[in-house]
């Protein structure tokens, strides 16, 4: 009996009772599934937060207030000092401010505003227009009253899904007691999930902030130039974390602070959440594990009471002159098949979920090289682990004592 | 062909021991076709398994075919029961799952022989126990006396040195009895050697040559007279 007419007979073996093979699998399907969802949707959330950053580069850094108090805010000569920094690429205040506008029905909506120099849009964070422009150096010198808005704003607020036709258009912005008209010269794309419900992208709204420049902030508040947080950018070839830090000791020793100002690099963000990613793989990993070993003792559960059944079965071959090797080789390949194509089912299982709930999050689901050694790997390792008890059970049956049992 | 010399068979069982043989000294002759006779107990299976190389004798020799195989492992014990031994059984002992030809075909596969060999070998050994039809059927599907012309043909398949038959028509009616006996007769005629077990003696008037067992001893060994069937 060579190698083939052994699988060949194994998988017969398995089909002839198809209810037991699909509940011995089950464990299986579970770990290997639970381990290559959440590998899957790893990899998938490090690629997505890889090109989150891509745009702006690692070297991007954010500093915020954390004692808003005005005697704390960025200063203009603070960004002078910085700016002088030779590793500094670029830095630029910006400034959130909460403000609320009407809808159609005379309702008033919370949103936000983002005032930002020019130089944002191209080193910091690049918009994708679905119309019009961002504002520019110009609109930022001439303080001009103009506004980039997300594309919820249109069509919550404006009841336009032509976003071109917006362009051009009035809003009234209030922010406290003030209340100013802009002109909205472009709608970005907010995107926010495709199937998402209005109650979400309601609440979304107050987040996706109107664009202004930050010049034009001014005139609505009485910020008088001074910032809660700034953007910046660090020259290639220098390591993130040491200028950030260094940027951390000069405002608070400017400001005359001991830790009042935060400065973090988007490769510190990336650091920390795939920290929390890998934390999460662990956890995971490890209960999958659990479920593997508790799945391979079912298997090997199985495989004994086979091998009980199939004792005359097994005398009968004996008596017709199988080895005691092709009997442990027959007994082994079935739980073989058995663990492979759980491992291959709970891989696919397993990538099938990743996808599914990575598409709630905008996250694409990654299916490796590597994930798929890992399946075939482990489900074949709890193959021969747990199936070589009832093989070498099956191949010691002496033939006279097995042909006994009825 | 086969010398059995002194042979002895103890079963043990923890602390108890149970001698089934005695000294047995046993010759068979190529072309021979042999009854074994006995009350129920006496050790005729317990015998005819250590002919068949499937269990050992606790002391003793046993040369078959010139090569002295009491002292064999097990490895090679399974290769001589491959290819110098068929067995049939009283309960038949074929595969329910597999059909009937497919049955036929397992010593040859065990025995390393090619599908297309193998299945070519299956269906000559059935016509020659007279079953060239059903061969795609299961054993469940056909008589008793049919599925024991299965197991004479499976034992037969591998052409080996000699046939043992335990009790072969224990489970069959007396037309099937005959059948069955008569088809031992014509392979023997054919020269192939056999050993059968029996406790019906017209049915023992069959074979050539009568053995018998009392209590683990051969107490008369004597040539048939009036031979059946012939
Ligand atoms: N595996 C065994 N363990 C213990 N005693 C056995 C075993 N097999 C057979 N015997 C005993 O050996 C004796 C001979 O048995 P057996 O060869 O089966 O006789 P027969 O086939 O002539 O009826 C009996 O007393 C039986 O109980
Ligand atoms: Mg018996």
């Amino acid at each position: 009996m060579n190698l083939g007419e052994s699988i060949k007979l194994g998988f017969k073996q398995l089909l002839s009772n198809k209810g037991r093979t699909f509940l011995t699998m089950l464990g299986m399907f579970i770990g290997v599934g639970a381990v290559i969802m959440i590998l899957s949707l790893g990899a998938g959330f490090k690629e997505y937060t890889k090109t989150f950053y891509s745009d702006i580069g690692l070297g991007a850094f954010q500093v915020n207030c954390k004692d808003q108090s005005s005697h704390l805010l960025l200063t203009a000569d603070d960004f002078e000092v910085i700016k002088a920094m030779p590793e500094i690429q670029t830095v630029m205040g910006s400034l959130y401010e909460k403000g609320s506008v009407y809808n159609k029905k005379g309702e008033t909506k919370d949103i936000s505003l983002f005032a930002s120099e020019a130089e944002y849009f191209t080193s910091v964070e690049k918009l994708e227009l679905l119309a019009g422009r961002v504002y520019t150096e110009k609109d930022s010198q001439t303080a001009a009253k103009v506004a980039v808005i997300p594309d919820i704003y249109a069509k919550l607020i404006l009841r336009q899904t032509n976003y071109k036709s917006a362009i051009g258009d009035s809003i009234e912005v209030t922010v406290g007691d003030k209340t100013e008209a802009f002109e909205i010269i472009g709608v970005y794309n907010s995107k926010m999930p495709k199937n998402a419900s209005q109650k979400f992208l309601e609440r979304a709204l107050s987040q996706a902030p109107l664009y202004i420049p930050i010049t034009t902030l001014d005139i609505i508040t009485t910020s008088e130039g001074k910032v809660s947080s700034a953007y910046g950018g660090i020259k290639d070839g220098f390591d993130p974390k040491e200028i950030t830090n260094q940027v951390r000791l000069l405002l608070n020793r400017r400001h005359s602070q001991k830790d009042n100002y935060n400065v973090t690099s988007a490769a510190d963000l990336i650091e920390t959440a795939n920290k929390m990613m890998n934390m999460i793989t662990l956890f995971i990993s490890a209960v999958a594990g659990i479920s593997l070993v508790v799945g391979g003792v079912g298997i090997m559960n199985i495989m004994l009471v086979t091998v009980k059944e199939r004792t005359r079965e097994i005398g009968i071959r004996k008596a017709l002159g199988a080895t005691n090797k092709v009997i442990l080789r027959q007994f082994l390949i079935e739980a073989l098949i058995l663990t492979i194509i759980a491992g291959t089912i709970g891989m696919l299982i397993g990538y099938i979920g990743s996808i599914v709930v990575g598409g709630m999050y905008n996250i694409e689901a990654k299916l490796t090289f590597g994930m798929i050694l890992f399946s075939v790997g482990t489900s074949t390792a709890i193959g021969l682990l747990f199936g070589v008890y009832p093989a070498y059970q099956a191949a010691r049956l002496e033939p006279v004592e097995s042909l006994r049992d009825e | 062909m086969i010398d059995i010399q002194n042979v002895n068979k103890i079963y043990r069982n923890g602390k108890l021991e149970l001698q089934a043989l005695f000294n047995i000294n046993f010759k068979v002759e190529q072309e021979e076709f042999v009854s074994i006779m006995g009350a129920s107990g006496s050790g005729k299976t317990t015998f005819l398994h250590i002919l068949g190389c499937l269990d050992h004798a606790t002391s003793g020799t046993y040369i078959l075919d010139g090569v002295n195989v009491s002292e064999i492992k097990d490895k090679e014990y399974a290769k001589i029961r491959n290819q110098k031994i068929g067995f049939v059984f009283q309960a038949f002992n074929l595969l329910p799952k597999l059909t009937i030809v497919e049955n036929v075909e397992l010593p040859m596969m065990y025995g390393g022989v090619k599908p297309k060999e193998r299945r070519e070998r299956a269906l000559d050994a059935l016509i020659r126990v007279g079953l060239g039809n059903r061969i795609k059927h299961t054993p469940n599907e056909i008589s008793g006396g049919q599925k024991q012309r299965v197991a004479i043909a499976r034992a037969l398949v591998n052409n080996p040195s000699i046939i043992l038959a335990d009790e072969p028509t224990g489970n069959l009616d007396s037309k099937s009895s005959v059948e069955i006996m008569n088809i031992f007769q014509g392979l023997n005629n054919e020269g192939v050697t056999i050993v059968m077990v029996t406790h019906e003696p017209d049915i023992a008037e069959y074979t050539k040559r009568k053995v018998v067992f009392r209590d683990g001893i051969i107490i008369e060994d004597t040539p048939i007279m009036n031979r059946r069937g012939v």
